[in-house]
């Protein structure tokens, strides 16, 4: 009896052994073929080279003997060795393989990608030599400017003449500012951006022009030469780098400049500039300059505030408010773009985090599987670190492979960017990227080769030969540990993403369903700025705008035609600050009344589909020297009439006084902005050289704008329109760092999604597995399927939640930094949590069925077959 | 109890297994009848079909073709939620390779099947206590199933078969995995439930175990034989 039990031991260990000496061998023959290509390759022929490497390594037999010495051999020899045999490991396991590499090289690759973009917009220092001594003058406005804010930040004259004059802590200080000009000549009229520069502009940035010269001192003077230097683009795109341009004459708005200079094609200043010119301020002449400056070396940023500070205070209109403030130029130049990126950053981490955990689940899995192996390994004589060594040189091998892949994926996600968000300048794959990318790819590599691989070298040795089934279940516990708390944090991770893509997919989704007040439907909008020098008078004027409307209502397909000099969804905007309001106390000195003030042309308010809610619209009487009507919005109405009728009374003093004649609906100038207090007046009594036309269409708008553009142009050929689009458009673009940041983080969060149910399907699968007999054992002993199923998805449901809980309490704390980006919603919306966590569980359902089902599949017998 | 009606009993047995090509009949022409306070041995040769014996008579597995009544009721068609639930009130099994749940303490793992069942917890925990009690084990209450010998693993997974007071004790050769004198402590044990009136059907191939059972069923290449086997060493 008791030999019999013997003998089925010794069966047993023999199958055992049998199974590990296979290991063996096959390593050997490895390390065998290996030295047979090596000896091959240095010239042997076939038979000489596995001759020579089989007497180096003697017969097999005693090398098996020698294993244990030779793993103590100098490290360098060791580690190649780990890293062949590693290799061939992962051949041998394409699945497997693939499946690591690429989940590796998915986050490392959008990684890369997303870093590309931070280092090239935030890291990468200005193209200008020693930036850091550049900062940006501004002005902090102080109440009553906080109500406008377009206006706060606007230097004057005044200071910026005086700083120029006086001040001591810059090297060198320049102005300039922004101005629109149409730019005529050659065949077609052009709409071009210019910077009207000071004469020290250029030597302030320290980037001379590559052809001809900067602005002479005398060039800055009201009256001086009008001269011109051409950004690089449109000396090529224009003048066909033709670099006899100097010298040459060009028209911009119809006045004649000479082109002394062209710039670099590396230039690049905060926006796109077509053309610098001077600009020439000068006491008493209106202009809102921007100021930079260069430090002089060991000034600090404090210093030259006070300092300015000191001289704006003195020279500012005594009316005015406000302390200066200095930016670093870097700053000031990625203030806008730091936030958006960063989120973005941080969601690719989470999603290599996610893959991370996947990765490592995969290898926690495999490392189970390998129990036996390892365990013999170690027992022959393997020391732990060495057994550790090569299962990290594996990982490590995986991620390197995943690094390749990544660096691969990551050049074409730059143009997926780029997709995204059009206005990226170009991301060179430079030193910085590949660093971050090597860096990463050894931190995740060790990070999350590391764990498994100690884990897996700690397994209890005499466990593990032993195991025969006596005890179910005890099997790689703790590793089971693990991966269920790598499954959590995945869990969690993917919750803060999707509730990061919640949150803003409802900000941008509430700014769609906004209703503007008008319909911004089956309209085409342009806006024209008329030539000064072409259109002096208030009568030439109106004929031009006249006849572009009569013209375009002509056209087929033609609804309605209006205009306004303040259109929707445009940068323009006319502001009236002290207007006198009949009945309403005067604002006190020093304190303003804001009143946006639109000026309207044609049919506008039935074009835009605007209602007019009182009294009547503008009608062909209200001509220039009759008297003077206005129309407002209803906030106005609400605000200064509410309990009385606003029609008839009177706005401003004098003879210029208005006469409120109607009440026309709220419109939305932004659509994130809620309806200002506005009047309306009409073209011909107030008269204005920008205007933007709406045009409302039968059909589809886009199709009608070759039409319109001629019908335009056919007024005046040298009179440029611009910005021909639709309205609908002007609306999506308007929404379109809401749209990105709701699809980037939404892409991500989906992802996230989906890596995480994998990672649930995967820990449920591996416990099923590792289960299964447990699984039987509860089946013999009446565990119904139900109850099998309920154990599985019970499993996976407490995993869930435990994630879920985490996540929302993660997402709690990091929401926050989402908040300045979004809009009418609040960063700790319910729902949006709520259902954020309902969709989570209910997917993790569905990666918890299968498995369920396969447990619920076990076969009871296998109770009785387990030997 | 009445007399006249046996606890089980199978008629003409067959169950065949179909592996790609391979019909292996593990039994045929089985019939056997069980009653109340029996204790039955089943021996032979390893692969003579003991085991497939015992699945069919545990409701683990269906005969191919054959009756099989329990308490005179045929179950040998009933559908798996319902054999689940048979095998849960009237098996109380017991393996060689014990079957304890790693994860789950001693107390745990004798409730298990009681879970299964819908006791209340208070119902529970009396039975729990009283199998444990049976069985000399009350002081491991608290302990895994690692941290226990063979022999007391086993004396636990006994336990775990009384606590559902089953009708009738299947055991799969439940001293394989043990050493002669702790089989011969699980055997004693057996043999005291049997004396307080527990039915018992026994797989071993020790002819010294067989001799504590009243009958004995020589199984060989899945038939019933009459007659002493010749041991097999
Ligand atoms: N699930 C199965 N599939 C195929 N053949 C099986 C299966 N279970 C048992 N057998 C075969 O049935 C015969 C009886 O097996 P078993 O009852 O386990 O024998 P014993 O327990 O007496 O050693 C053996 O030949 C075995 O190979
Ligand atoms: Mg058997």
């Amino acid at each position: 009896m008791n030999l019999r039990r013997t003998i089925r031991s010794r069966l047993r260990s023999l199958a055992q052994s049998r199974a590990v000496r296979r290991e063996i061998d096959e390593e050997l023959r490895l390390h065998l073929e290996l030295r047979t290509a090596e000896n091959l390759a240095a010239g042997m022929s076939p038979e000489e080279a596995a001759r020579a490497a089989r007497k180096r390594f003697g017969n097999l037999q005693s090398v098996r003997e020698e294993c244990r010495e030779k793993r103590g051999a100098n490290l360098g020899e060791a580690t190649l060795q780990d890293i062949r045999f590693g290799l061939r490991m992962l051949i041998k396991r394409p699945g497997f393989t693939t499946a690591i590499v690429l989940t590796f090289g998915l986050g490392i690759g959008l990684n890369t990608a997303v870093f590309s973009a931070v280092n090239a917009v935030l890291l990468q220092p200005l193209p200008y030599p020693a930036p850091e001594q550049l900062v940006q003058v501004l002005k902090n406005a102080q109440p009553p400017w906080e109500i406008n804010p377009e206006m706060t930040a606007m230097l004057g004259v005044r200071e910026t003449l005086a700083w120029a004059e006086e001040n001591r802590v810059f090297s060198q200080i320049g102005a300039y500012e922004w101005q629109g000009a149409n730019l005529t000549g050659g065949n077609e009229a052009e709409r071009v951006d210019c910077a009207k520069v000071s004469s020290s502009f250029l030597s302030v940035l320290g980037v001379p022009p590559m052809l001809g010269r900067g602005f002479l001192p005398e060039e800055d003077r009201p009256g001086g030469p009008a001269v011109a230097i051409l950004s690089h683009g449109i000396w090529q795109r224009r003048f066909g780098s033709d670099t006899n341009v100097l010298g040459r004459t060009i028209t911009l708005d119809a006045k004649p400049y000479t082109v002394v200079g062209v710039l670099a094609p590396t230039f690049h200043f905060t926006a796109q500039y077509d053309l610098l010119i001077p600009l020439a301020l000068s006491q008493g002449k209106f202009a809102m300059p921007r100021v930079i400056g260069r430090l002089k070396s060991g000034v600090s940023l404090v210093q030259a505030r006070v300092a300015l500070d000191t001289i704006y205070q003195r020279a500012r209109d005594p009316k005015e408010k406000g302390q200066v403030v200095l930016v670093g130029m870097h700053e000031h130049v990625v203030a806008g773009s730091r936030l958006s990126l960063l989120i973005y950053l941080g969601a690719v981490s989470f999603i290599l985090l996610i893959a991370c955990a996947n990765v490592a689940n995969l290898l926690l899995a495999r490392a189970a599987q390998r129990r036996k192996e390892i365990a013999v390994r170690l027992a022959i004589g393997a020391g732990r670190l060495r057994i550790v060594r090569q299962l990290v040189t594996e990982s490590a091998l995986l991620a390197g492979l995943g690094a390749a892949l990544g660096l691969l994926l990551a050049f074409w996600g730059k143009d997926l960017l780029h997709i995204f968000i059009p206005d990226l300048p170009t991301l060179p794959m430079d030193a910085r990227v590949l660093a971050f990318t090597l860096l990463l790819a050894l931190f995740t590599g060790l990070l999350f080769g590391l764990a498994p691989a100690w884990e897996s070298s700690r397994i209890s040795l005499n466990e593990a030969l032993n195991e025969d089934g006596r005890v179910t279940g005890t099997t790689g516990r703790r590793q089971h540990r693990l991966v269920r708390l790598l499954v959590l944090a995945q869990v969690g991770l993917a919750l803060v993403l999707l509730v990061g893509a919640g949150l803003l997919a409802q900000t941008f989704l509430r700014l769609r369903g906004v209703d503007p007040g008008f319909r911004p439907d089956h309209i085409l909008s342009m806006t024209i700025v008329l030539s000064e020098p072409k259109y002096p008078e208030a009568r030439s004027r109106a004929a031009y705008f006249q006849h572009v409307i009569e013209r375009l209502r002509a056209l087929s397909g033609v609804a309605a035609v209006g205009a306004n000099a303040m259109l929707p969804l445009t940068q323009f905007r006319m502001t009236y600050s002290g207007l006198e309001i009949e009945g309403q106390t005067a604002p006190a000195p020093g304190e303003y009344r804001f009143l946006r003030c639109g000026i309207v042309n044609g049919d506008y308010f039935r074009a835009m589909g605007i209602p007019l809610k009182k009294g009547r619209s503008f009608t062909d009487d209200d001509q220039a020297g009759e008297p003077e009507v206005a129309l407002v919005n209803e906030s106005f109405a609400r605000r200064y009439f509410p309990h009385a009728d606003p029609i008839g009374k009177r706005l401003g003093s004098g003879k210029d006084a208005m006469t409120i004649v109607g009440v026309v609906g709220d419109e939305r100038l932004a659509v994130e902005s809620p309806a200002e207090v506005q009047i309306y007046r009409c073209y011909l009594q107030a008269g204005a050289g920008v205007m933007s036309l709406a045009v409302r269409t039968h059909g589809d708008p886009a199709k009608l704008a070759g039409a319109v553009r001629s019908a335009v142009l056919s007024v005046d050929r040298d009179q440029p329109l611009y910005s021909l689009m639709t309205l609908d458009q002007r609306l999506a673009d308007s929404l379109r760092p809401q749209r990105l940041n709701m699809l980037l983080v939404g892409t991500l969060g989906a992802l996230a999604l989906g890596l995480s149910v994998v990672g649930i399907y995967g820990v449920l699968s591996f416990s099923v597995a590792r289960r299964t007999h447990e699984i039987g054992v509860r089946m013999a002993l009446g565990a119904e399927r139900g109850d099998i199923l309920r154990l599985v998805i019970g499993e996976g449901l407490k995993l869930t939640l435990a994630g879920v809980c985490i996540g929302v309490f993660a997402a709690l704390g990091l929401t926050r930094l989402l908040a300045s980006l979004l809009w009418g919603v609040s960063a700790f919306d319910p729902a949006t949590f709520a259902g954020v966590s309902a969709l989570l569980i209910a997917v993790a359902l569905i990666a918890c069925w299968l498995p369920a089902c396969r447990a619920a599949k076990v076969d009871p017998m296998t109770v009785l077959r387990y030997e | 109890m009445p007399t006249t009606l046996p606890l089980i009993q199978l008629e003409n047995i067959e169950k065949v297994f179909l592996t790609d090509e391979v019909e292996t009949h593990a039994l045929s022409g089985v019939s056997l009848e069980i009653r109340h306070g029996d204790y039955v041995s089943i021996s032979g040769p390893s692969g003579c079909g003991k085991s497939t014996l015992l699945s069919i008579l545990g409701l683990l597995d269906s005969p191919t073709s054959g009756k099989y009544e329990l308490r005179g009721e045929p179950v040998e068609h009933l559908d798996y939620a319902a054999r689940s639930r048979v095998r849960n009130r009237e098996i109380g099994f017991i393996f060689q390779s014990f079957n304890l749940i790693g994860d789950l303490t001693v107390w745990e793992n004798v409730e298990l099947p009681l879970t299964y069942r819908g006791l209340t917890k208070e119902e529970r925990r009396e039975r729990v206590d009283e199998a444990l009690a049976k069985v000399g084990m009350t002081a491991r209450a608290k302990h895994y199933p690692a941290q226990l010998s063979g022999g007391q693993q086993q004396r636990v997974a006994v336990a775990r078969a009384l606590g559902g007071r089953p009708s009738i004790l299947l055991a799969d050769e439940p001293t394989g995995n043990l050493d002669s004198k702790n089989g011969d402590a699980v055997m004693a044990l057996l043999r005291e439930l049997h004396a307080e009136g527990a039915t018992i059907c026994l797989v071993t191939h020790d002819p010294r175990y067989s001799r504590d059972a009243q009958k004995t069923v020589h199984l060989f290449d899945g038939q019933i034989v009459d007659g002493e086997m010749p041991a097999i060493t």
